[in-house]
């Protein structure tokens, strides 16, 4: 363990030593640029890029393409890239995570590797982690890039689709992960090539990294349509759910965020509905809308995990207390939710694409993340994105003091003392940032910082301006804001005159997350670029973090504990023992994670295969297309035969087979004693038949229109059964918790089922655009003759 | 309850039909043109367990759900006999009326279409009001109730 720490950081020490020789040579190269006329300056842009186009390393030309982009900021922004930034610049530039504190100026170290890596000419993109901050970005950094010859895009939602396309056009394109995430699926759901919005995914810097890879890791991005005509039944089941009462009729695992019924619950179902068994095979649908139902009455907060505006649920992202724009739960909990609320019940969809955002962000050529706290997570960055995460060392040394927490036996003791601290530093004249985790934590307090006449703000699910304009507020003399988790608000809180001299910002924490990583960001408000500034957490045993902690060790630790009058945990270990609670937490949700990801990944590759046949007919010259529906139809017929020559070795059926070619070929007029005696054969037979085809199909063959026709025919019909693929494969991944599996590996169960799925996929993908397009010929071939017939 | 537990289906439906005061319950089934998911069956399901029980030798009628389209109004109910045959109706007169009783509308429905109601079974039908069959200046959301119309000949 030991040995394994030390090589860690040796090997960040190394590479920082490395790194710092290239920030020195960009030092070397100031003097050289600053006599550069701004045209000059601009015109690098090709210099650079036809060095790259004589097969030169992008490592070779890097140093210099930094100080070129410094030069232009100094000029442009009259900013100067520091020294760390450089570095930082360095570490993205090479495909890493640059772990920089907040308030070190993130936003200009993107211009660096955005520079250099858009000289490839295939696009880089930034993401940002909300659309007010690409927007600000783009217009604020933008600049640079585009004094330098570049060009700039914004991609953000609402846009429409030649927007969009020009924006993906620019070299440096901003928006949020969800955005990219939702074009890609998009793109893989279009009719014609021009109608795609993006053009590859070649280089991608992420601001806010562990929000976006790890944070975001249970939300998939989904397209859906069609409606369903489950309203009432929703209505029916939440109803329900209402009368039933814990321990009784369900009970609860924190731990995993579910809820079960126990037989008693199951029976009052069953009765209700007069059937025999909740859990039979039959009673499937009903079974998954009772869950849902249950979920949304038991797990689901309002307040907590959604809230109700204009008679609609919205989402509240967990870990930064924002409501997230145009998502909804999936798989039917949104609409259980609805009907538990009392709402109009909106259309439940089915899936028609649907990508995880990490999943998204694995199509990169390469990528590179910012973030104020990578390192906790540095192991999972590494195993499963394989990006390396280095601390950039602040420009400034960090004075501001963190203290040690402070544990309360109960919630209202913790209130009690937050409220008592508040009152003190107020008094003081310093700004106070309390961090809560829901807002209906931030409304508790609130309450009773009003009865104590304490003026305060609160910044909840506000618009993304207005929430930049309050944070940068909050290092005002005397004010004090309760804030809603901090993480990925990328706006820095600055402070006001005659702050620094008081002590600068406090900041109190009062609850601790379940992730480390988010404690370190809420910290990391104060303290910026060497100002003074100090941090406690003041929290409870009540808080939620140790419902997740196992009950009955927190039960003995509960036993022995030793308070004071006002209800502190002075003893025993009180800091070990929420740091002990926090890392198993952590734990938890990392090995759901891999979870996840490893029932992802055989739907991730299914879908890039299927995206690749699309994006295959997609860039077919419509000439071609009847070269490729034939292709398809052999398959089809090869299939057929093989499995007909395996199924009847015994004993041969040749009616069946005969049966099933009909449907595909124009006129068989075979008996089944034409293939009695040419076992083996009847492939070869079968596919002279189809010459026929071909005869007929060559008639289009100039026919632009016809294959153009063709093209969105066989797009359909992919379509449809992936779409169909889509919610079959959400049930197995459903089922793989529900069984036993003895000895077993589920994965490799999963990935079984799963692939045999996908090859029954592939089968009736061939045989419906097979069949149908047969249909549609033989329909024509009536109409045809029918209309000729009245020519006569 | 049955004996066999929950999974022998037979003997538990046998027992959910005859309960010890003579009253009986019928088994929900579907006409044969209706095309419904899944979720609108258990939709009917739900409606249907709450029925109360019928006595021997009854026909019955009960309303589930009133929709609004434009000045007409659709009514869904259950029909329900515990009749020992399945039994078939043709023409018969329905009557909307409120809690006290009060006449909302009056219509002759052929229900030839419908066919045969088996023995001991309940089936969902709709029965559209026109704006001319209404006795009442409106239709309450709640309370109204379906009933036959029984002529004396």
């Amino acid at each position: 363990m030991l040995s394994s720490m030390k090589k860690f950081f040796k090997e960040g020490s190394k590479d920082l030593k490395r790194i710092y020789k290239l920030v020195e040579e960009v030092n070397r190269l100031e003097g050289k640029y600053e006599k550069y006329s701004d045209l000059e300056l601009s015109a690098m842009k090709d210099r650079f890029k036809s060095i790259l186009d004589a097969g030169d390393n992008i490592l070779d030309i890097q140093a210099e393409a930094f100080a070129v982009v410094r030069e232009a900021s100094k000029r442009v922004l009259n900013l100067r890239h520091h020294d760390v930034q450089l570095a930082g610049g360095f570490v993205l530039s090479e495909g890493g995570i640059a772990e920089m504190n907040t308030g070190e100026g993130k936003t200009l170290v993107s211009t660096l590797p955005s520079y250099l890596h858009a000289l490839f000419g295939n696009g880089v993109h930034i993401i940002t982690a909300n659309e007010y901050l690409a927007k600000r970005d783009k217009e604020l950094m933008g600049q640079i890039l585009e004094f330098l010859g570049l060009t700039v895009g914004l991609n953000i939602s609402q846009m429409g689709p030649s927007a969009k396309r020009e924006a993906y056009a620019a070299d440096i394109t901003y928006g949020t992960a969800t955005e990219f995430g939702f074009d890609y699926l998009r793109d893989n759901l279009v009719y014609r090539r021009e109608d795609k919005v993006q053009r590859g995914h070649r280089f991608a810097i992420v601001d806010e990294v562990d929000s976006i890879l790890i944070d975001e890791a249970r939300t998939p991005l989904i397209i859906a349509g069609r409606a369903n005509d489950g309203t009432e039944l929703h209505q029916i089941t939440a109803q329900i759910m209402k009368t039933f009462i814990e321990k009784e009729d369900y009970e609860i695992s924190i731990e995993s965020r579910s809820a079960f019924f126990t037989d008693q619950g199951a029976s009052k179902i069953e009765e209700a509905f007069g059937i025999d068994n909740l859990y039979g095979m039959e009673h499937q649908e009903l079974l998954h809308n009772v869950t849902q139902a249950l979920k949304a009455r038991a797990i689901m907060k309002l307040d907590v995990d959604y809230i109700v505006t204009d008679g609609k649920i919205a989402i509240i992202d967990k870990f930064t207390g924002r409501v997230m724009e145009g998502r909804s739960f999936s798989d039917g909990l949104h609409q259980a939710i609805e009907a538990k609320e009392g709402l109009e019940i909106s259309e439940e969809n089915e899936t028609q694409a649907m990508i995880s955002v990490q999943n998204y962000f694995r199509l990169y050529h390469s990528m590179s993340g910012m973030t104020g706290s990578a390192i906790p997570s540095k192991s999972e960055f590494q195993e499963i994105y394989q990006l390396p995460v280095i601390e950039i060392p602040t420009n400034e040394p960090i004075i501001r003091v963190d203290e040690v927490d402070l544990l309360y036996k109960d919630e209202t003791c913790k209130i009690n003392k937050i409220i008592t601290e508040v009152k003190r530093i107020h008094d003081e004249g310093r700004p106070i940032l309390i961090g809560t985790t829901s807002i209906e934590q931030s409304e508790k307090i609130s309450v009773q910082l009003d009865n104590r006449k304490i003026k305060h703000q609160i910044l909840n699910a506000k618009t993304e301006e207005d929430e930049a304009e309050i944070i940068a507020n909050a290092g005002q003399k005397k004010q004090v804001m309760l804030a809603t988790n901090m993480a990925g608000r990328g706006t820095d809180i600055l402070l006001g005159n005659d702050v620094k001299e008081l002590g600068g910002l406090h900041i109190i924490g009062t609850e601790r997350h379940e992730s480390r990583r988010i404690d370190m960001q809420l910290r990391g408000r104060s303290g910026r670029q060497g100002d003074p500034g100090s941090t406690q957490f003041i929290i409870s045993l009540e808080d939620d973090l140790f419902h997740y902690y196992d009950e009955e060790e927190l039960g003995r630790y509960i036993k022995k504990i030793k308070t004071d009058e006002n209800g502190l945990v002075l003893g025993p270990a009180p800091d070990k023992f929420v740091k002990m609670v926090q890392d198993s937490v952590e734990q938890m949700h990392q090995s759901s994670r891999y979870h996840i990801l490893k029932l992802e990944h055989a739907l991730n590759e299914q879908s890039k295969i299927i995206y690749a046949m699309r994006d295959r007919i997609l860039d077919m010259e419509p000439e071609r297309m009847s070269a490729i529906l034939l292709d398809c139809i052999v398959k089809y017929i090869t299939r057929l035969t093989v499995k007909y020559d395996r199924e009847h070795i015994a004993e041969p059926d040749s009616s069946a087979l005969i049966e099933e070619l009909t449907f595909v070929l124009l006129s068989l007029g075979w008996q089944e004693s034409d293939l009695k005696d040419i076992e083996g054969q009847i492939e070869g037979r079968v596919l002279e038949a189809l010459g026929e085809w071909e005869s007929r199909l060559v008639i289009f063959q100039d026919d632009a229109e016809w294959g153009n026709q063709l093209r969105a025919f066989m797009l359909q019909h992919i379509d449809t059964n992936w779409m169909n693929h889509l919610d079959e494969m959400n049930s197995l991944k459903e089922g793989i918790g529900l069984s036993e599996y003895g000895q077993q590996d589920p994965y490799a169960l999963f990935e079984k089922a799963a692939l045999s799925q996908f090859n029954l996929l592939l089968s009736k993908i061939e045989a419906e655009i097979s069949i149908r397009f047969m249909e549609y010929m033989k329909s024509n071939q009536q109409d045809a003759a029918s209309f000729e017939g009245e020519e006569r | 309850m049955s004996l066999f537990g929950k999974r022998d289906n037979a003997a538990s439906d046998v027992t959910k039909l005859a309960n010890h005061d003579d009253t009986l319950h019928t088994v929900l089934m579907f006409h044969k043109g209706w095309d419904i998911s899944k979720q609108e069956e258990y939709v009917y399901k739900f409606h249907h367990q709450r029925l109360p029980a019928l006595k021997p030798n009854q026909i019955s009628i009960s309303g589930i759900k009133l929709t609004r389209v434009e000045d007409d109004v659709i009514i869904e109910a259950f029909l329900r006999s515990s009749i020992e045959k399945a039994v078939s109706f043709d023409i018969v007169d329905l009557l909307l009326v409120d809690g006290d009783g009060k006449f909302l509308a009056k219509k002759t429905f052929d229900l030839t279409e419908l066919g045969e109601i088996p023995a001991l079974s309940c089936m969902p039908w709709r029965f559209l009001f026109e704006e001319g069959d209404m006795l009442a200046e409106s239709i309450p959301d709640e309370g109204w109730k379906i009933a036959f119309e029984w002529k004396r000949k």
